[in-house]
């Protein structure tokens, strides 16, 4: 039994860390301007915080 | 910082140029506005809350909220512009949409002429479809200059508009032979007398 569960911990940790970091990345804002361009701010790019922020606070 | 918002979003919505103050006399009706955002979140399922506001963050209707959190979703619109105005901008450039992707949701502005709309979603929603709606919606909402209004102030012009056009025709024909130029703006002339 104690066996079983330290299998299921080993295999469901990883799997929802990387779940967790893959969701994590995703969490992005897209500025796209009038001349067709687009700009990409992923978490952790210098001024992506604040957008972020942001857009958590407009869905609350 | 409102202020300062105010006056970022006014700048980038074209406050104080000349077409916006020949415009801003023109009252949108609280219907329009919600029969465009009725017709939205029946198009979209994937919007939960849609809000269409103005420079100054103003509701001008929203659906599927209530009145405080459309003025707070207004209001975090308005700062979200502010704020992605303030990254990546280029002088030549500018800011139209804002699309924000959270594990939540995701949030969507779209600025227009004078109003802006800011509308949520669902997690994970198909951009490309939330964007046309919602500038589909915010056209809807850009009042079209009034025909008979336009008759009555520039009649003069539109009539001598109509005859000028014809002679252009001819003068492609015209130009094809050697005779044409002075033939064809003397018929041209003769049908603007007419």
């Amino acid at each position: 039994m104690r066996r079983l569960l330290a299998l299921a911990v080993l295999i469901a940790g990883p799997v929802l860390y990387f779940t967790r970091r893959r969701d994590e990345r995703r969490e992005r804002v897209n500025l796209y301007y009038d001349d067709g361009s687009m700009l990409t701010l992923e978490r952790g790019l210098p001024g992506s915080e604040r957008l972020l922020e942001l857009a958590r606070a407009s869905l609350r | 910082m409102g202020a300062t918002v105010r006056e970022e979003l006014g700048e980038r919505l074209g406050e104080g140029s000349a077409h916006t103050r020949s415009m801003s006399t023109v009252r949108f009706s609280d219907v329009d506005t919600a029969s465009a955002l009725a017709d939205l979140s029946e198009i979209s399922s994937q919007i939960e809350v849609a809000v269409v506001f103005d420079s100054d963050g103003t509701v001008l209707g929203s659906t599927g909220a209530d009145e405080m959190r459309a003025k707070r979703l207004a209001r975090t619109a308005l700062d979200l512009v502010a704020a992605a105005g303030q990254v990546g901008t280029g002088a030549t450039r500018q800011l139209t949409q804002i699309e924000g992707s959270l594990r939540e949701g995701s949030i969507f502005v779209v600025t227009g002429e004078e109003q802006a709309i800011a509308a949520t979603t669902t997690p994970e929603p198909t951009s490309g479809l939330v964007f046309y709606d919602l500038k589909t919606c915010l056209r809807s909402l850009v009042p079209e200059p009034d025909p008979s209004g336009a008759e009555q102030s520039e009649s003069g012009q539109s009539e001598q508009a109509k005859p000028a056009a014809k002679p252009r025709r001819t003068k492609k024909k015209a130009s094809q032979t050697n005779e044409g130029q002075t033939s064809e703006t003397q018929a041209g002339e003769t049908k603007a007398d007419a």
